[in-house]
């Protein structure tokens, strides 16, 4: 298994682990949105769901398998960081882009660093938050459901205010991170490969909108109720 | 036409350099970039200094020599020109122009704007070739290439090998310049039963000689005087997965 | 005066090579690797000798001064290449080639030599294509030819307008193999400065490390100079800046002759000098003179711009004087008549340039077709002289392309002195007095992949060579002359620049050296290069300092050779007083002003011996016999 150990530690080869657990996120991304957007139907439609995905056996595994997958993702963007950033020891004292580099795409990694801070923070504060979907604890008034918690935490303008901002990161993360994956998966091609770049675009929006629109809402409708 | 020129002069591999000024004046905007450097070195000779190292040889964009990054560009602003292309009538008068070496690992500095590019024969020594002896080959028509497939080939064999797309690379990755090699044999019968063997090599080799790694940026693309593209990087990683994944070292 | 031994094997002429390839001795596979090379040079020529010898089991050492192999000025070749293969099936043969190889030559080749090339042209063009070399196809996927540089049949191969650099670049893949295997030894940014002759026989190299400065030793078996032509002498040519004559004068130096230094070929399609800048010349294919109209106009000093001035007062010499070719003379023809024209005081622009219209082309067949057809030299046009080639006449003048004349070299490539051999552009043997079009490429992977690797064999299978090390005297004492003369030229300190004193003997070379010649000229000019020369030693300014990258003291190294080898090519053209090939020798004409060839007294290959700078240099002459192309006097009219 040499090879495949000098392949995981080949240029290419670690950018293939990056594109892999990158698609995967970004799959990953599409199933917690739709989720998410059972905020909209109703609370109880909501707390379910949670109960559901925190609940079955199954998703510890899955859990454990997209911690290992996040460092992965970690590891690699790390490494290749720091190897580009040796290949040019001596900077240019004027440099100015001909290509495709945008301010977002030659910083992936700070913006991977912000959304490494943000999933850190989103789990602390809802997955490993103080809530309980369990029908026992619904009789406790001071009990939140993931549907209050969730209700609760935006209300708070700061909250709100901060999720909005790093979905939107993670948005112009994506927005790269997406078209890149397939080129390094070497499927570029004349035929798709504008389609695929506008895919990722509409797909970065979609994502970025859409977990923003949990935010934007609750913090909106608590203004409302409160006036 | 006046200019101010701010030059990287730097003695020696070991030295450290710096930018340094110089005005010239009496500039014709008829002239190449090089043109208008022979005259300030001309002029530096007979003043007493030292003139402005730069590699140039064939003066008509196809040897590859000149590498110079103007203005923060690598060949400076026109497409698809190579520094002995570009004339100073696409610069204004009175303008100040920054020029400096490639700047990469793989690429050191040899003298104020020479730099030593040797890595890119060590990629191609690696496996840029078709092992074939000189002989008796046969006939050059017993092979029928589908007439896309040889353009495509020509497209990326169209590669001059100057580093441009290194310099311009925000992570100095050589990619660009492997995966035109790497396309060519690919797309060529000739180039199939080395096929697998040439990218793990040339790909190994790249690595060792301390060149970043592609973020698609399209810069390199972008700046490459024979407008090679980044569907070929997108090959050479095809090429590299299918050579890990099927085949099988002697 | 010594004739000189060509080693022209007998027999007809179409068994000479194959007989000659049995009759040498061969080198047993296990004693090859016992013997070793140096090759110097990597373009067609040295790339191809170099890869192909070490393929053999030779050990090779490959120098050149540009920090790459894969630089060398082959690359800048557009055309194509010429073979025989006949695919488009319209009448060509090996003897057809072959024939107008010699002709095209104007009878100042080697029939023999000329033959053996035509033979191997095929083998070329598979060797390429197995090499993976991305050549023009048809849509079924064979080969494409086109026809070339007047030529009627269509035999030349071609990839894009890049033909040069594929070539060179399979020639380098194929060296790069060998380099990685670790049978060729790269030397790159090294400049041969001295060749080392021991016992009679070449056995090694000096040359500067142009990175540390270092003067380095190297010995071998037998030394091959693929260091290509001397176009550089005028200064302004459509040569690499870095071309020179250094290593085949320095060889010259040490008893090789030099053949016909006053073959030099001149282009007549090149973009004009702008101005006292120009630091070189930039050629466009002849192919615009299909359909573009070469004028001046008649009155001199006329400033009007080209539109305004009526048909009736526009000069279509080329048109009026050769009424059967018209625009599509022979490449010699359209720049002598140039060069009349604007000697005339009829030139255009600076004055030294002609029109070369597609008003007529773009009425007649649309500005699309003349796009599709030449477009990208359109735009190359456009871009260097920021004038637009559509709207108004393109302005082209002659320039310096190639020098057929070289190092003289028998059938197997070796000149005289035993053990140096010369391969492509560097020697003199297969275009005559002019070369046509698509045949340089050809000559120096011929030379390279297919003849020196059989015939050095045969060298060291018949020669003794005893051990030579690298701490031989006579290496030793180049090394010591090559030091002194670096020193020397950094201790001048004059006035003058280089580059100053290289244009002004380029300037000279050019008018009394160039397309057109006489006696007086070229007796004037012999008279003010050792001047020339005198001043540079005198008044020369090289900056800096031995030991390190210094690109002046490597001009100044070259521009001193130049400044002997000019002198050479002035004798060389003072004792040939007949015109052939482009070169025209104004005593030697018919009575229409026409180039007059003189068989009868001129019908040989001149090879000069160095006697010492400043002193007269010995001639030997290598008489040529045509038994199978008739001699006859070219006519365009």
């Amino acid at each position: 298994m040499l090879w495949l150990w000098n392949f995981l530690r080949s240029s290419i080869g670690k950018k293939l682990l990056m594109a892999l657990t990158g698609l995967f996120f970004c799959s990953f991304l599409l199933v917690h949105l739709g989720g998410n957007m059972l905020m909209f139907v109703s609370a109880d439609a909501f707390n379910a769901y949670t109960s559901i995905m925190s609940g079955a056996q199954v998703n510890k595994v899955l859990e454990v398998l997209m911690v290992v997958l996040f460092l992965i993702h970690i590891y690699t963007s790390a490494t290749l960081t720091i190897e580009n950033r040796a290949a040019r020891p001596v900077k240019y004292a004027m440099d100015v882009s001909a290509g495709k580099r945008t301010f977002m795409s030659s910083n992936m990694f700070i913006t991977g660093s912000i959304i490494l801070i943000f999933v850190v923070f989103h789990l602390w504060g809802f997955k490993y938050g103080e809530w309980s979907n369990d029908p026992a604890a619904m009789s406790d008034p001071n009990n939140l459901t993931m549907f209050g918690l969730v209700a609760k935490s935006f209300s708070n303008v700061f909250y709100a205010l901060g999720y909005t901002v790093a979905v939107i990161v993670l948005g112009f993360h994506l927005n790269h991170a997406f078209q890149s994956a397939f080129q390094t998966l070497g499927l570029n091609h004349n035929k798709y490969t504008p389609l695929i770049q506008k895919l990722g675009t509409l797909y970065s929006i979609v994502i970025a909108l859409g977990f923003a629109l949990g935010p934007v809402y609750f913090y909106f409708s608590q203004l409302n109720a409160g006036a | 036409m006046k200019l101010t020129l701010k030059i990287w002069r730097q003695k020696n591999a070991q030295a450290k350099g710096k930018l340094v000024t110089y005005q010239l004046d009496d500039i014709s905007p008829d002239m190449s970039f090089l043109e208008m450097l022979d005259v300030l070195n001309q002029k530096l000779i007979i003043e007493g200094d030292d003139p402005v190292a730069f590699d140039n040889d064939c003066r008509e964009g196809i040897c590859g020599m000149c590498s110079l990054y103007i203005g923060g560009r690598a060949h400076g602003h026109e497409t698809e020109t190579t520094v002995c292309q570009l004339h100073m009538r696409s610069f204004d008068d009175g303008q100040t122009v920054t020029i400096e070496p490639w700047r990469a690992k793989a690429l050191p500095v040899i003298k104020d704007l020479v730099v030593d590019r040797g890595a890119f024969d060590r990629i191609i020594q690696a496996g840029g070739f078709v092992s074939t002896k000189t002989g008796a080959p046969q006939d050059a028509n017993a092979l029928p290439i589908p007439k896309q497939d040889a353009d495509k080939a020509m497209d990326a064999a169209a590669c001059i090998g100057c580093g441009a797309c290194v310099a311009s690379c925000k992570n100095a990755s050589a990619m660009l310049f492997v995966s035109a090699k790497i396309s060519q044999l690919a797309l060529l019968p000739q180039g199939q039963p080395e096929r697998d063997k040439r990218a793990l090599a040339m790909v190994h080799q790249m690595d060792m000689e301390g060149f970043g790694n592609c973020t698609n940026e399209g810069e390199c693309e972008a700046e490459c005087p024979k407008a090679i593209k980044m569907t070929n990087i997108a090959r050479l990683f095809r090429e590299y997965y299918r050579a890990t994944f099927t085949y099988e070292e002697q | 005066m010594t004739v000189l031994d060509s080693k022209v094997p007998g027999g007809p002429l179409e068994k000479k090579w194959d007989q000659h390839k049995f009759d040498l001795k061969l080198v047993n596979p296990a004693n090859k690797r016992k013997f070793s090379v140096i090759v110097v040079g990597t373009g067609l020529a040295g790339a191809s000798a170099a890869a192909s010898m070490a393929e053999l089991g030779y050990n090779v050492l490959n120098f050149c001064f540009q920090d790459s192999p894969r630089r060398a000025h082959s690359i800048a070749a557009q055309g194509g290449i010429n073979a025989a293969k006949n695919y488009p099936n319209d009448g060509d043969s090996i003897y057809r080639l072959f024939y107008d190889t010699v002709k095209g030559g104007d009878f100042r080749a080697r029939e023999a030599n000329v033959y053996r090339l035509a033979q191997v042209s095929n083998n070329i063009i598979d060797q390429c294509v197995a090499q993976g070399v991305p050549f023009a196809r048809e849509y079924g996927g064979m080969l494409d030819n086109r026809s070339f540089g007047g030529a009627q049949v269509s035999r030349t191969f071609y990839a894009r307008g890049q033909t040069g650099q594929q070539l060179l670049l399979g020639a380098y893949s194929a060296l790069s193999r060998q380099v990685g295997e670790g049978n060729v030894k790269m030397y790159e940014r090294r400049e041969m400065l001295e060749l080392a002759v021991i016992n009679g026989k070449a056995r090694g190299i000096v040359c500067r490390n142009l990175v540390s400065g270092d003067v380095e030793s190297y010995t071998a078996d037998a030394v091959v100079l693929a260091t290509g032509g001397y176009g550089n002498v005028f200064y302004l040519s459509t040569n690499a800046m870095n071309s020179n004559v250094t290593a085949a004068w320095r060889a010259h130096k040490q008893g090789a002759f030099f053949a016909n230094p006053c073959f030099t070929q001149i282009h007549p399609t090149c973009i004009p000098v702008s101005g006292d800048h120009q630091s070189k010349l930039t050629l466009m294919s002849e192919s615009l003179r299909n359909d573009g109209r070469v004028w001046v106009p008649k009155k001199k000093g006329d400033t009007r711009p080209p539109e305004q001035i009526p048909e009736s007062e526009r000069y279509y010499y080329l048109e009026e004087k050769y009424p059967s070719f018209g625009n599509l003379v022979p490449r010699d023809v359209a720049s002598r008549n140039g060069k009349i024209v604007c000697d005339e005081g009829l030139g255009v622009g600076s004055g030294q340039s002609v029109y070369l219209d597609f008003a007529d082309a773009i009425n007649r067949l649309g500005e699309d077709v003349v796009r599709a057809r030449y477009g990208n030299l359109f735009d190359m046009y456009h871009h260097i002289t920021d004038e637009n080639p559509y709207k108004m006449p393109m302005k082209i003048f002659p320039a310096i392309h190639y020098t057929m004349g070289g190092l003289w070299v028998d059938y197997n490539l070796m000149s005289t002195i035993p053990g140096l051999f010369v391969l492509g552009e560097a020697n003199f043997s297969d275009h005559g007095a002019n070369r046509l079009g698509a045949s340089a490429l050809m000559q120096g992977l011929a030379d390279g992949y297919f003849v020196l690797p059989y015939t050095i064999g045969g060298y060291f299978a018949g020669t003794e060579l005893e051990d030579v090390d690298n701490n031989h005297s006579v290496l030793k004492d180049l090394e010591n002359q090559s030091t002194e003369k670096t020193n020397k030229l950094l201790t001048i300190n004059g006035k003058r620049t280089v580059d100053d004193i290289h244009r002004e003997l380029g300037k000279l070379l050019w008018e009394d050296c160039g397309m057109a010649r006489n006696e007086a000229g070229l007796k004037d000019a012999k008279e003010k290069i050792p001047k020339i020369r005198e001043e540079f030693w005198q008044n020369v300014k090289v900056p800096g300092e031995a030991g390190e990258f210094n690109q002046e003291l490597e001009k100044a190294g070259r521009v001193a050779d130049f400044l002997e080898f000019g002198e050479l090519m002035v004798t060389d053209a003072l004792d040939r007083k007949e015109s052939c090939g482009g070169h025209f020798r104004e005593e030697s004409q018919t009575e229409e002003g026409e180039a007059l060839r003189d068989d009868e007294n001129y019908a040989y290959a001149a090879a000069w011996e160095f006697q010492g700078v400043d002193k007269e240099s010995t001639l030997h002459k290598e008489p040529l016999t045509f038994e199978h192309v008739k001699l006859t006097q070219r006519s365009y009219k």
